[in-house]
C-alpha cells in the first residue's frame, strides 16, 4: 500500500484556506457601505456557517456548506459601492471562495494546490476585466465592456469545451476509403494501402 | 465469479455535476444584480463563479479516460470481502478519481471503503457483511476524474464486468432427500444417488444417536453386537420447477431486491440440492411476461440454472397471475410439482398458488417472509420493537392461514434454514393436497 493520502473525513484542513475567505470578505464588508461595521459581521457569519456546515456533514457533493458563503458574497458585494479597491477585492472573494472549495476535506489535501491552473485561469480573467475598468472611467460604459468581455470568454470557452467533449469515432464508424485501383487487401490486413 | 463484461462506457463526456448548477445560478444572481444596481462590484465577484466551471471542464486530464478493470468477491458466510484494481495511465491525476462502491441493499459496510492510488493503479477494498443468505450481481463501481473544485466530472470508461456473490447455506442441500410428488411414468426412471428411508436396499451402517427405530436392522445388529440401520437409496421419480416471482410488490424496490436476493438463493439451493439427486429442475422467473428454462438436469443444466438465476432482476412492471399459468401451460406438462418463491404481500390479485394449481400443477408456495429485514427500522424502544415484531407475525400468520386454502404455504422467515419448506414436504397431507 502505499502512503495514505485520504484525509479522515470530517478533519479540518480548510482553516487556513477558510481564514483566507474570510479575510477578503471581511476587507470587502469594511470597504462596503454597511453601517455599524456589520460588512465584517456579515463575511464572518458567512464564512463560519460554510465552515461549520462542512466540518458537520463532510461531503463532496453537499450544496449546503457553501451557500452561506455565496450569500455573504452577494449581500456584501451587492452593498458595496463602485471604487477600485472594492471591485479588486470583490474578485478576490471570488477567488478566495474557489480555493476554500478546492480544500475539500472529504477529498485527498493539496485541492487548492491542484486547482491552481483552473483558479489561475480564473484569476487572470478576474484581473483583466479589473484592469480594463481600471482604466476606463464611466460606471455605465465600465459594466458594459466587462459584461461583452465576459459575454466573449465564454462564448469562446463553451464551443472549446463542446469541441473537446465530442466523442472520438470508434474503429467500426471510421468512414471507410475506397482502395485505389489495383490495390487488394488481404484477409490479415484491411486497408494495407493506408500505411 | 466474475460475470460477462459489460459493453466499455464512453469515458469522454464532461458531465457537469450540481455544484455547477449552484456556482452558475450565484453567478447569475451576481450579473443581475450588477445590471440592475448599474455596480461593476458584483460582476467582479461573479467571473469566478460563471468562469471557474467551464475552465474546469475544459481541464479534465485525457489520460483517465479509460481503465481496466479487474475485481473479485472473497469470503464465506457472511462476511464479504470486494477488491479490485483498476488498471490505466491515470499520472498524476489519480488522486481526483473518484471510486465510489455502494453496498447493495441489505448489506453493511463493517470498515470503511479503501482506496489506494497509484499512477498506474488504483486499488480498493469493501468490507461488508451479508444480513441474510442471498445471491447478489455486483455492479462495477463508478470511476469518475472530478475536478478538484467538484465542479465538472468525467467517467473514466472501460471494460467492466459484473461480479456475483452466491452464498447461501449448506443446510439447503438436506432438502434433496424429500419425495416429490411422482410425475414420472415408471418408478427408476431416474436413479438416484441420496440415501433415505425407503427405495433399493443400498447397505448397512451404523445407527446414529436419535435413529427412528423402524430403520433398525434388528438381525443384523444382533450379529454385530451393536446396533445398525439400513440405507436405501432413494427413488427419485418426481420433477420439480422453481418459479421465481419477480413481480415488484408495495414493499418498495430497495425491500423487493432484498428479497428477490433472498429468492435466488433459495432457488439456487434448492436446484443444486436436486440436482444432485440427478432429478430433472426447470426454471421459471414471472415479472412481466415467463421465462422459462425447459426440465433437465446434469452438469450442464446446472450452469443454465446458475446463469438464468444470476440474469434475473426484479421487473418494473407486475403481469396478471393468469398470464403466468398460460406460459407455464406452454413449457412443462401439467402434473409437475411447482415451487413457487414469491414474497407475497397479501394482493388476492398477486398471488400466484391457485392459479398456478388452476392450471394443473401442485404447487407449493415459498414466501420469504419481509419482517426480518424490516426489524429494528421503526426506531422504537427494544420493548416496543418486540412487541411490534410480535403483533406483524401474529397479522402475517392470519394472512397466511387463509391462503392455505389454496394450497400449501410455507412462511419463510429464518432465511439461514429451509426447515419449514423440508416438514411441509416430508407431510402426507402434502402430498395429499397436491
Amino acid at each position: 500500500m502505499t502512503a495514505p493520502i485520504y484525509r479522515p473525513p470530517g478533519r479540518g484542513g480548510s482553516a487556513l484556506t477558510a481564514t483566507l475567505l474570510g479575510l477578503s470578505l471581511g476587507v470587502l464588508g469594511l470597504l462596503g457601505n454597511v453601517p455599524y461595521f456589520l460588512g465584517p459581521a456579515v463575511a464572518a457569519v458567512g464564512v463560519l456557517g460554510s465552515f461549520y456546515a462542512r466540518r458537520r456533514r463532510p461531503s463532496s457533493r453537499s450544496l449546503a456548506p457553501l451557500v452561506p458563503a455565496l450569500l455573504a458574497l452577494v449581500v456584501l458585494t451587492a452593498t458595496a459601492s463602485a471604487e477600485a479597491s472594492t471591485e479588486l477585492f470583490a474578485g478576490l472573494s471570488g477567488l478566495a471562495f474557489l480555493v476554500w472549495v478546492a480544500d475539500e476535506p472529504t477529498r485527498p489535501a493539496g485541492g487548492g494546490r491542484r486547482a491552481a491552473g483552473t483558479i489561475g485561469s480564473v484569476a487572470l480573467a478576474v484581473g483583466v476585466v479589473w484592469a480594463i475598468g481600471l482604466g476606463f472611467g464611466g460606471r455605465t460604459e465600465e459594466i458594459g465592456l466587462a459584461g461583452a468581455l465576459i459575454a466573449t470568454g465564454l462564448i469562446v470557452l463553451v464551443l472549446l469545451a463542446v469541441s473537446v467533449s465530442e466523442r472520438p469515432l470508434e474503429d467500426d464508424e471510421l468512414p471507410r476509403r475506397r482502395p485505389p485501383p489495383g490495390a487488394r487487401a488481404g484477409p490479415e490486413e484491411a486497408f494495407p494501402w493506408e500505411r | 465469479m466474475i460475470g460477462p463484461p459489460a459493453s466499455p462506457s464512453s469515458g469522454r463526456r464532461v458531465v457537469w455535476t450540481s455544484r455547477t448548477l449552484l456556482f452558475i445560478g450565484f453567478g447569475g444572481v451576481l450579473t443581475a444584480v450588477s445590471v440592475a444596481l448599474r455596480d461593476p462590484v458584483p460582476l467582479l465577484a461573479a467571473i469566478a463563479l460563471l468562469l471557474a466551471p467551464v475552465v474546469a471542464g475544459l481541464r479534465s486530464p485525457p489520460g483517465v479516460s479509460n481503465a481496466a478493470l479487474v475485481w473479485e468477491a472473497r469470503g464465506s458466510g457472511t462476511d464479504l470481502t470486494v477488491a479490485g484494481e483498476l488498471r490505466g495511465e491515470f499520472g498524476p491525476s489519480v488522486v481526483d478519481v473518484a471510486v465510489d462502491l455502494p453496498p447493495p441493499p441489505g448489506v453493511r459496510a463493517v470498515r470503511p471503503f479503501r482506496v489506494d492510488p497509484a499512477p498506474e493503479r488504483i486499488r480498493f477494498e469493501a468490507n461488508w457483511r451479508l444480513a441474510e443468505p442471498s445471491i447478489l450481481v455486483l455492479e462495477p463501481p463508478t470511476v469518475v476524474w472530478r475536478d478538484p473544485i467538484g465542479l465538472a466530472e468525467r467517467p473514466v470508461g472501460g471494460e467492466r464486468s459484473t461480479v456475483a456473490v452466491l452464498r447461501y447455506p449448506s443446510t439447503f442441500q438436506r432438502i434433496a432427500g424429500l419425495p416429490l410428488v411422482r410425475t414420472t411414468s415408471l418408478p427408476g426412471d431416474i436413479r438416484s444417488r441420496a440415501l433415505g428411508e425407503s427405495g433399493e436396499f443400498f447397505g448397512l451402517r451404523e445407527a446414529s444417536s436419535g435413529e427412528p427405530r423402524r430403520r433398525i436392522n434388528w438381525r443384523a445388529s444382533a450379529r454385530t453386537g451393536r446396533p445398525v440401520v439400513n440405507d436405501y437409496l432413494l427413488d427419485r421419480t418426481g420433477d420439480l420447477v422453481v418459479l421465481l416471482d419477480t413481480r415488484p410488490t408495495s414493499l418498495g424496490p430497495a425491500l423487493d431486491d432484498r428479497l428477490l436476493g433472498v429468492a435466488r438463493a433459495a432457488a439456487l439451493g434448492l436446484a443444486e440440492a436436486f440436482l444432485r439427486s440427478k432429478i430433472r429442475i426447470g426454471l421459471a422467473t414471472y415479472g412481466e411476461f415467463l421465462e422459462a428454462l425447459p426440465l433437465s438436469t446434469g452438469r450442464i443444466h446446472r450452469v443454465r440454472v446458475e446463469q438464468a438465476i444470476l440474469r434475473t432482476r426484479r421487473a418494473d412492471v407486475a403481469g396478471p397471475a393468469e398470464r403466468c399459468t398460460l406460459g407455464l401451460r406452454r413449457f412443462y406438462r401439467p402434473g409437475t410439482t411447482m415451487l413457487i418463491v414469491s414474497s407475497w404481500t397479501g394482493d388476492p390479485t398477486y398471488n400466484l398458488l391457485p392459479y398456478v394449481q388452476m392450471g394443473g400443477f401442485p404447487a407449493i408456495l415459498l414466501c420469504p417472509s419481509p419482517l426480518p429485514m424490516r426489524a429494528g427500522r421503526a426506531g422504537l424502544e427494544p420493548a416496543d420493537e418486540q412487541l411490534a415484531a410480535r403483533l406483524e407475525r401474529l397479522q402475517r400468520r392470519t394472512v397466511i392461514s387463509e391462503l392455505w386454502r389454496e394450497g400449501p404455504v410455507v412462511d419463510w422467515d429464518d432465511y439461514w434454514t429451509l426447515d419449514p419448506l423440508a416438514r411441509v414436504l416430508r407431510r402426507p397431507a402434502h402430498r395429499k393436497v397436491v
